[in-house]
């Protein structure tokens, strides 16, 4: 875990050191949205550090579209 | 990756053909031969089939609607709210993309040449190496991505040939031993991957040049011919040499490239000719990370197109890191549950589009 923790955070102060000068420049709404960026990069960086299994995108698609797939497949292959 | 940059029709056809073959002419043989037998070709025919029905749509629509990208679409034809609703679903989907690649390159090092590296040093060298090149903007990628195809291309005809000793046509018959189903199944996989894909890259056609505009439609449509033979031939090759079980090797041309031996001078090519084919993901992924920064810089009218890049990237990584706990997941996700997601969320609004556009020009 402190492997990855230090990982992240060098890759994190090598992104933010490189962006601050366009961060300066940026309109309101920029800011805003990178922030919202970076703020849904923090949730999934917690989750690889800590190897927890909270809610992913993979699971919503996988929630949504698992067992009709799943059935489409199986109506196709008894054609 | 300013607004200013443009492209010639022949570079624009290039891009196309590095975004649908890349990555799908090394991973896609073998899940077609599991799922469709000796028949795997023909499903990639079928599912070429809708990739030209694709790509008709999206060319269809740039030419009737004054609004150039598929956000602009969705938001011109159903309004600011519901183009929202259209549009986000497409960018989870464009997120899912390229960290599926990651993934897949991750994959592909581990379980080829360097099995002791751990897959996030890979994941993140090839997105960062990505992000750098999609923020070179679309002309570097245009002129770089023409020679890396022809390494790319090159070293798939190479392998065609020298694999020829070992081909065995018989092990092409019988096609279809257990009906139209399993080919079908291969059919509904490769649609998924890479021909529906084909619905994102409405994000890179206002790039071209004005005076290419009539042209470019008639090199896209050569550009998807290369790539269905390209893959066809593939797949033929894999069958005819690993029979039976060219659906149980991953990666396939890879496979093939390890039985290349000449005179016992040229021996164990494959890692050359490995790194030829991963070029081919590593161009999806620059491509696929373009046009996601494009889609969000246009959904959120952020004037800067670079500023958000590394933010995205960083959330691809990520991904690739935390989103499948097992092989298995991720091949279900990508096999299974992909293509219907990307049909559903994406391909069926550009098919309403178009029908919706075709009805209004039918009535003027």
């Amino acid at each position: 875990m402190a492997g990855k923790i230090v990982y992240m955070f060098l890759i994190y102060a090598a992104v933010l050191a490189y962006d601050l000068p366009a961060w300066r420049r940026a309109s309101k709404k920029g800011r805003l949205v990178y922030s919202l960026l970076l703020a849904f990069s923090a949730y999934l960086c917690i989750i690889y550090a800590a190897d927890l299994v909270w809610p992913n995108v993979d699971q919503l698609f996988h929630l949504l579209f698992a067992e009709p797939s799943k059935l489409f497949i199986k109506s196709l292959k008894g054609l | 990756m300013n607004n200013k940059e443009s492209i010639s029709s022949f570079q624009l056809s290039m891009l196309f053909l590095a975004y649908i073959t890349g990555s799908a002419v090394i991973i896609i043989p073998s899940p077609l031969a599991a799922a469709a037998g000796n028949g795997a070709w023909i499903s990639e025919l079928l599912a070429l089939c809708s990739g030209v029905i694709v790509l008709a749509c999206i060319l269809y629509l740039y030419r009737h609607l004054p609004g150039p990208t598929y956000i602009e679409f969705s938001k011109q034809l159903f309004g600011k709210w519901l183009g929202w609703t259209i549009a986000l679903p497409a960018l989870l989907l464009l997120f899912l993309q390229l960290s599926n690649i990651v993934i897949d390159i991750g994959d592909f090092f581990k379980s080829t040449m360097m099995k002791q590296t751990p897959a996030p040093i890979f994941h993140f060298m090839f997105i960062i190496l990505s992000a750098l090149t999609a923020r070179a903007g679309i002309e570097v990628m245009a002129r770089m991505f023409v020679l890396l195809l022809f390494s790319m291309f090159g070293s798939i005809i190479l392998v065609w040939i020298m694999v020829s000793p070992y081909y065995h046509l018989e092990y092409l018959f019988p096609i279809m031993p257990d009906g139209i189903g399993p080919i079908l199944h291969g059919a509904y996989i490769a649609n998924g991957f890479p021909y529906a894909e084909i619905g994102f890259f409405t994000m890179l056609l206002p790039y071209v040049r004005k005076k290419d505009d009539a042209r470019y439609g008639k090199s896209l449509f050569w550009a998807l011919l290369v790539n269905g033979i390209t893959i066809v031939i593939s797949v033929i090759s894999a069958i005819m040499v690993t029979g039976p079980l060219a659906g149980f090797y991953k990666y396939t041309l890879y496979q093939l490239a390890r039985l290349i031996t000449f005179q016992e001078i040229v021996e164990r090519v494959e890692s050359v000719i490995g790194f030829s084919l991963i070029v081919g993901s590593y161009m999806k992924a620059s491509l696929s990370l373009y046009i996601l920064n494009a889609v969000v810089s246009r959904l959120f009218k952020v004037k800067d197109n670079r500023f958000l890049l590394f933010p995205l990237s960083i959330i691809c990584f990520l991904l690739s890191n935390t989103l499948y706990t097992t092989e298995l997941e991720f091949v279900e996700a990508v096999n299974v549950i992909w293509p219907l997601a990307i049909n559903c969320l994406l391909i069926l609004p550009l098919l309403v589009m178009t029908a919706i556009v075709m009805i209004k020009q039918s009535l003027k």
